[in-house]
């Protein structure tokens, strides 16, 4: 049998690394088939080494290489790191030029007869899903078949790029095995040293597992539905909850993040899932993908017991005119119902919007940022904003929209701290391959200033989202229209200002003034006005009494406090029911009290309202 | 949401007293109750533990008239939320504190 080398590029320069699921998934299929597999995670490797740069990536590439001297070479990308997969692919060849060399994974497997067409080095690449055809090339250099017989790949043959047919989806019933299990007893993976990348302080030990793949729904942004040809599957739930088990039990992961496209598109199944992992009875936490026009009333209580912590939601938009133009058809308002439904059982909520849609207006955009105000008041746990990504195959990124070239966002993203010249130089020149650092035109704003809408909203909404409410409760339709003449006025905010080093507090102090600005556009409205003052200073003061904690040990610093007061014009419990649920702010609030924090000998927090 | 379990064990309260902490500290094993304050000079909101609650008083600083104390608290003491000179308390229904805790037992009276 073929000895086979999966690769998995650098992905991001810090933080915590994850096993790649779905190179593990990969892994263990061709290994239960008998092939020689081995695994060079160069996002592990290279945060193990010290040193994340290009030359430690490429030397332990040729290293590796000759090590295993593989027959096969596959690798996967992320889109953000495909430049390096392509790179990879040339090391491989140049170390062991009889090596075949086969690319996979969400960016080739989108654009398969492109990628070799792109890569001289590059033998094939896999179109959607990947285990059928890998093992038939695996096979094919063990010199059984042909790649004319290979389902799904895209080829070089006699100087041109073949696209062969597609198969037929698996069966994911056929992964009747742990794949963990599978990777670890097979020396393909070794989890401690995933382990070891997490921090001391994380409060969970977090890690990717796969559930099944596909959704049924047809939204016009989205590249996953397509990718998996819009086929809900589900691997065994039987299996899911044993994976869970083994990567608890033996590398002590205790919180599961889920990946399936839309698992709660079947609710027998998920529920299904969720009994399983109940079974277990293990100290574990588990999020996943879901609809917020899903109803799942009857099935909360099971999934909270079996550990569910919360849901991740794509809301992507407030208007109701723009839900229908990518597709999506949330009704009205349902996502704040959801929120508050989950909320009731304990179950949390990520609720994600696109910002910068081809047609959307500065008017639905300021609704859309409301709307996150409104629902992380309501109590979704995160609330966040991404500016619109063109990724193949989503029928917007097919489509002829305008674009161009997004610097910002492809050095967010890159997997090194930064990109050359010349990378970004190859990355600029084809358009097509890489059309998710392309911007696409928006109504809503040029690029520039959708690019500073998603910094400065995302950090407001995270950090005061009382304040973000009451600032739309005040200026409505035109808030994005006021932040523009902000920006107009004082100019960007660079990215660097909010690094992570920087406190909350910190962080609010940058975005205070810009909040304080707008709201002074209209002062005329005095009670909407009033309520953004109040809700700025509130905002000001639980920030600064939740940024003077305890110790770790117990002991008080100089700026810890267990209780603090502010004077407010405002009442402000009535004003949090008010833009938590959507009503624009008015006289009857103006009524003066006091906002209470205190500190339970817990640590716990609270906030209370007195009348004076 | 949780915050994993890793709770300080000797947090107690943190406030303030009139002049110096020598008249908490003359109370501590007796039977009775210590009323720290919010804020330096301010009466309307209070801390009440119960003197038998308190397990040592670290000093701070002073604030004009008041010294800055923490006090530790005995495992499972209980923290009385005492507010004079106000009505109608209600919760502020703000889950970005509650995304810092699952829960809280403070309880509240009024003078």
């Amino acid at each position: 049998m073929a000895r086979v080398l999966l690769v998995n590029p650098p992905i991001v320069p810090t933080g915590e690394v994850m096993p790649p699921t779905g190179l593990c998934a990969v892994a263990a299929w061709l290994t239960k088939l008998g092939h020689d597999v081995a695994l060079l995670d160069l996002a592990l490797e290279l945060r193990v080494a010290a040193t994340h740069d290009r030359a430690t990536m490429r030397s332990l590439t040729a290293r590796v290489v000759e090590e295993v001297t593989p027959d096969l070479v596959g690798v996967t990308s992320m889109y953000n790191n495909s430049i390096f997969a392509e790179e990879l692919v040339g090391i491989a060849k140049s170390v062991r030029p009889s090596v075949f060399t086969v690319a996979a994974g969400p960016h080739f497997g989108a654009n398969a007869a492109h990628a070799v067409g792109r890569s001289r080095q590059l033998d094939a690449a896999i179109s959607g899903e990947g285990e059928i055809a890998i093992d038939l090339i695996a096979q094919y250099i063990d010199a059984h078949g042909t790649l004319e017989m290979v389902p799904n790949i895209a080829y070089r043959f006699d100087g041109e790029v073949r696209q062969n047919s597609a198969n037929p989806l698996i069966d994911l019933a056929d992964y009747d095995f742990n794949i963990w299990e599978t990777c670890v007893r097979s020396e393909v993976l070794d989890l401690t040293r995933y382990v070891r990348t997490i921090s001391e302080s994380s409060f969970n030990r977090a890690i990717y597992l796969e559930a099944g793949r596909g959704c049924p729904f047809d939204c016009t942004f989205c590249a996953p539905a397509q990718f998996w040809a819009r086929k809900y599957r589900l691997k065994s739930p039987k299996i899911i909850a044993d994976e869970i088990r083994f990567l608890h039990e033996t590398a002590g992961y205790d919180y599961f993040l889920l990946v399936h496209d839309l698992l709660t598109a079947n609710r027998t199944r998920a529920l299904e899932l969720a009994l399983e992992i109940e079974r277990l009875q293990l100290p574990i936490q588990w999020m996943a993908n879901s609809r917020v026009d899903i109803d799942l009333s009857q099935h909360l209580p099971a999934f909270r017991r079996s550990g569910l912590r919360k849901f991740f939601f794509g809301v992507e938009t407030a208007s109701d005119r723009m839900q229908a133009k990518i597709g999506k058809y949330l009704p009205h308002d349902s996502a704040r119902r959801t929120v508050t439904q989950l909320r009731e059982h304990d179950i949390s909520a990520t609720c994600s919007f696109v910002i910068g849609l081809p047609d959307e207006t500065t008017a639905e955009l300021s609704r859309t940022l409301g709307y996150g105000a409104q629902l992380a008041l309501t109590g979704a746990e995160t609330v966040q904003f991404h500016r619109l990504r063109l990724f193949p195959p989503a029928p917007l990124a097919m489509s002829n929209l305008n674009r161009e070239f997004d610097s910002e966002t492809l050095e967010l993203e890159f997997p090194f701290p930064s990109a050359t010249r010349a990378e970004q130089d190859a990355i600029q020149a084809d358009s097509l391959f890489f059309s998710g650092y392309f911007a696409p035109a928006s109504k809503a704003g040029t690029s520039q200033q959708l690019s500073q809408i998603e910094l400065i909203f995302q950090q407001l909404v995270s950090l005061a989202p009382f304040s973000l409410a009451a600032l739309h409760g005040l200026l409505g339709d035109e808030l994005v229209d006021s932040f523009y003449g902000w920006l107009l006025k004082h100019g960007i905010v660079t990215r660097s200002v909010f690094t992570s080093s920087r406190s909350a507090i910190e962080v609010w102090h940058i975005l205070r003034p810009i909040v304080e600005w707008i709201a002074d556009t209209k002062q005329a409205d005095e009670a909407a006005y009033l309520v953004v003052r109040d809700a700025i200073a509130y905002d000001s003061a639980r920030l600064n009494f939740l940024s003077s904690p305890f110790r770790s040990d117990g002991r008080a610093t100089d700026t810890t406090t267990s209780g603090a007061i502010i004077g407010l014009n405002i009442d402000i419990a009535r004003a949090f029911d008010m833009l938590s649920s959507g009503q624009r702010p008015d006289l009857t609030l103006l009524e003066p009290s006091m906002a209470i924090f205190v500190r339970a000998t817990d640590g716990t927090a609270v906030a209370m309202r007195a009348k004076v | 949401m949780s915050n994993g379990g890793k709770q300080p064990e000797l947090a107690g309260i943190v406030g303030y007293v009139q002049g110096d902490s020598s008249k908490i500290r003359g109370m501590m094993g007796n039977t009775g109750f210590a009323d720290v304050r919010f804020e330096p000079g301010n009466d309307s909101v209070l801390f009440r533990v119960r003197t038998e609650d308190i397990v040592d008083v670290v000093d701070g600083s002073q604030s004009g008239g008041d010294q800055r104390v923490h006090l530790l608290l005995r495992p499972g003491a209980s923290v009385e939320t005492v507010i004079k000179q106000f009505r109608d308390v209600a919760a502020i229904e703000d889950p970005t504190l509650s995304r810092l805790s699952i829960r809280t037992d403070v309880s509240v009276s009024f003078v």
